[in-house]
């Protein structure tokens, strides 16, 4: 909006100009409007010129955008099945079996309030031989036992457990100093590892996203170089005849835009022929452990991010590549 | 409409080119612009589409004061000019027509008013059957006209051309030259660079003698 107004500014018609019928403000929106479509169009037309140089730069754009793009999806799957095991991630307390039911229900109702805890769960010693009989088929051998060996257990679920993997270790700990406590199990070392990881792995996403968006840059940055000193001549003219250098940028910046346009459409689908190609043996791996676990894909907002950001790129690269060589070409 | 006032241009490289010139064209005028080769002709005619910067002295065009002026403003003042040049400066990958629009593409005319302008300053240089052509399949007489309806397309008050003729047979150049002089008569201001001192009196007008970069005599 104020670019616009500078330039309106910038371009006040000259009382000749006026005088022998320059083009009107709204005229010029049109034209300026059918300028951008049309150095587009031409912009997409000069690489089909060239298809073959064309389809390698896209190539070599498409994987080096695919390389992050997969990696990150690797880390989306993998948080989605660390979720899964925060899901079912429990501490399990065993108080002392000579502890009654009364006695935990008191110390479940005490947990239940505890600031760490979001659910405290009480498994009677019935409730336990119930489970361990429809689950362990050891219904007919537990049933000839006259006694019930099972101590009460307190099913406990920790609040924010995977965010935060030493507040739940210090729980532990916690409920290990407790009275009444036997044994206090969890998945806490897995939970912990798996939380490293996760970090690593985003961290060194961030930094391959970095990196390679760099090389996106430089591989459009240098086409249009290429580009630029091939059109010289044209660039002369078109300066002698009165071009502004926004008129003279624009074709340019239009494809960059088109290569990362392009470029990430072609990264979309080849992450998408990967995860094709994996499909396969990750459903067998899963009917192996009986897991739901599904493969998740780009999704609406991480592909228009994807789309969005190589367009950027490509213009980004573009106009930096003009900015130091367009002061070069110039008439003598 | 054009005022040069002691204006001096020296090249690093080459040493002094224009050495204390002063002069004026009214508006409407015609001027030759003579001398001998490497005189500073050519230096002349770029400081006044500011190709070139005065090194001293200031140059005013149409009222404006360009020695002063901005990068920005730079292709602003070109856009009141016409120029012309010896090598025609054409663009051979597009047609004729393509050639003659692109002033006014550059300058944001629309696509109708564009191709209005196009075939009107086509019409003008004889090469209204042409346009559809690639200007390389176009005799050296041909071409230049294009690159005089391509000057005079958007209907600038001040034709520039530096050495027009220079690369085309005396009948192609006698051709070029009556075009110069219609537009002359419907009041376009004309500086025209040649040594071509036969063809100069045979059409007529102001001459401004240039030697060794400074002004010998104008003579009307």
């Amino acid at each position: 909006m104020k670019r616009q107004r500078r330039r309106a500014l910038r371009q006040p018609a000259p009382p000749s100009r006026r005088r022998r019928g320059g083009p009107s403000l709204g005229d010029r929106l049109q034209s300026y409007l059918v300028l951008h479509v049309q150095t587009a169009k031409a912009a997409l037309r000069r690489m089909r010129g060239a298809p073959f140089a064309m389809a390698l730069t896209l190539l070599v754009i498409a994987v080096t955008l695919a390389l992050p793009t997969s990696f990150h999806l690797l880390v989306k799957n993998l948080r989605m099945v660390g979720g899964d095991l925060e899901a079912t991630n429990e501490i399990s307390l065993y108080l002392k079996p000579e502890l009654s039911n009364d006695a935990g229900r008191k110390l479940a109702e005490r947990l239940q309030s505890h600031a760490q805890i979001a659910e405290a769960r009480l498994i009677t010693k019935e409730a336990g031989i119930e489970q361990l009989k429809a689950y362990s088929g050891f219904g007919e051998a537990l049933a000839m036992l006259n006694f019930n060996p099972l101590p009460v257990v307190i099913g406990i679920r920790p609040k924010d457990s995977l965010a935060q993997p030493e507040q739940v270790e210090r729980l532990v700990a916690e409920l290990k100093t407790l009275p009444e406590a036997d044994l206090v199990q969890s998945d806490i070392q897995w939970m912990h590892r798996l939380h490293a990881m996760l970090q690593v792995a985003e961290r060194s996403f961030g930094v391959l996203g970095v990196l390679l968006g760099a090389a996106v840059v430089f591989i459009i940055g240098n086409t249009i170089r290429l580009e630029l000193y091939g059109r010289r001549e044209e660039i002369i003219v078109q300066k002698l005849l009165g071009a502004t250098d926004r008129f003279i940028r624009r074709p340019f910046l239009y494809t960059g835009f088109w290569f990362g346009f392009l470029g990430s459409v072609g990264a979309w689908i080849v992450v998408g022929v990967m995860l094709l190609v994996v499909r396969a043996p990750i459903q067998q791996l899963n009917t192996l452990y009986g897991s739901d676990f599904s493969l998740a894909f780009l999704g609406f907002r991480e592909s228009i991010l994807l789309i969005g950001g190589a367009c950027f790129l490509g213009i980004a690269g573009a106009y930096t590549v003009l900015v130091y060589h367009l002061r070069d070409v110039r008439p003598e | 409409m054009l005022e040069f006032k002691e204006v001096y241009k020296r090249y690093p490289e080459f040493g002094e080119a224009l050495h204390d010139v002063s002069f004026h064209i009214g508006r409407g005028e015609r001027v030759f612009l003579t001398g001998h080769s490497g005189a500073g002709k050519s230096t002349l005619l770029k400081l006044v589409a500011v190709i070139e910067r005065a090194t001293r002295g200031q140059i005013v065009l149409d009222g404006q004061n360009i020695t002063r002026a901005s990068n920005r403003e730079i292709p602003y003042i070109r856009r009141k000019l016409g120029l012309i040049f010896q090598d025609y400066k054409l663009l051979y990958d597009r047609p004729v027509f393509e050639n003659v629009a692109l002033p006014l593409v550059i300058a944001g005319f629309n696509p109708s008013e564009v191709s209005r302008r196009v075939r009107a300053a086509l019409g003008k240089v004889g090469l209204l059957s042409k346009e559809k052509r690639l200007p390389q399949t176009l005799s050296g007489g041909e071409q230049q006209r294009v690159g005089i309806a391509r000057a005079i397309v958007h209907k600038p008050d001040f034709i520039l051309a530096d050495e027009p003729t220079g690369n085309l047979d005396s009948e192609a150049a006698q051709e070029v030259m009556d075009i110069f002089r219609d537009f002359n008569e419907i009041g376009v201001t004309l500086l025209i660079a040649s040594h071509d001192e036969a063809l100069i009196s045979r059409v007529g007008g102001r001459v401004l003698r240039l030697q060794h970069g400074s002004l010998a005599e104008a003579q009307a």
